[in-house]
């Protein structure tokens, strides 16, 4: 169990460092942006494609991290997944709706604000709801599915 | 669930680890289970029966019971 906790730290350590250089390599290499390098659309594909890519490594890694934990730990995982997660969400929604109506604007009158922006924001944490709320979803159900 | 867990270890001269590594799981798992903070599933308990070469019952007591 001990070999176990110090692969997990090793686990850890991979999929935070290695997620992190996939997902975030373009914007090193291509800082700055200019006139050198590839089109606008070429570097939105790329970032989009090693997103993708690394957080696929990070998914492969908790999935390690989990098959090594024992069931004691894994207890702990799902606690804090099951409420933390909502909890730390659900936290969101006042942050959200004051932002959402303008809040920034109010308090630092040089904020940029605008419709396009309004609903740019609007999407962007509509995401971050609709992304859990379908994995909790699909999870649910394969759960049931494997359990009947 | 109350357990005897400590006891039987303490008649080994068994540490918390030594009874996590004997049984493949965490020391702190071992601590959590003897202080009657997480009560370990089926296949744990009887891992542990067996190791100590006893029934579960006489190691784990429900306290409704």
């Amino acid at each position: 169990m001990h070999r176990n906790r110090f692969a997990n730290v090793g686990n850890a350590v991979a999929a935070i460092v290695g997620g992190a250089a996939l997902m975030w390599w373009p914007g090193f290499v291509w800082h700055g942006g200019g006139q050198i390098g590839p089109s606008h659309g070429d570097r939105i594909l790329a970032a989009t494609v090693s997103t993708a890519l690394g957080i696929a490594w990070i998914a492969v890694f908790m999935v390690r991290i989990f098959r090594r934990q024992d069931e004691f730990f894994r207890q702990g995982a799902k606690f804090a997944w099951f409420w933390g997660g909502p909890m730390g969400l659900m936290a969101t929604m006042p942050i959200y709706i004051f932002i959402a109506l303008g809040g920034l604007t109010w308090l630092w009158p040089q904020t940029p604000s605008g419709p396009g922006l309004a609903r740019a924001f609007v999407y962007g944490y509509a995401l971050a709801y609709i992304g859990p709320t379908l994995g909790v979803t699909t999870a649910g159900l394969v759960w049931r599915l494997r359990n009947r | 669930m109350r357990n005897r867990l400590k006891v039987l270890r303490a008649e080994r001269n068994w540490s918390q680890q030594d009874l996590a590594d004997r049984l493949g799981v965490s020391r702190q798992s071992v601590n959590a289970i003897e202080t009657g903070k997480y009560d370990p599933s089926l296949p744990l308990a009887f891992r542990i029966a067996r190791l100590f070469e006893t029934a579960i019952e006489a190691i784990f007591q429900d306290e409704a019971g």
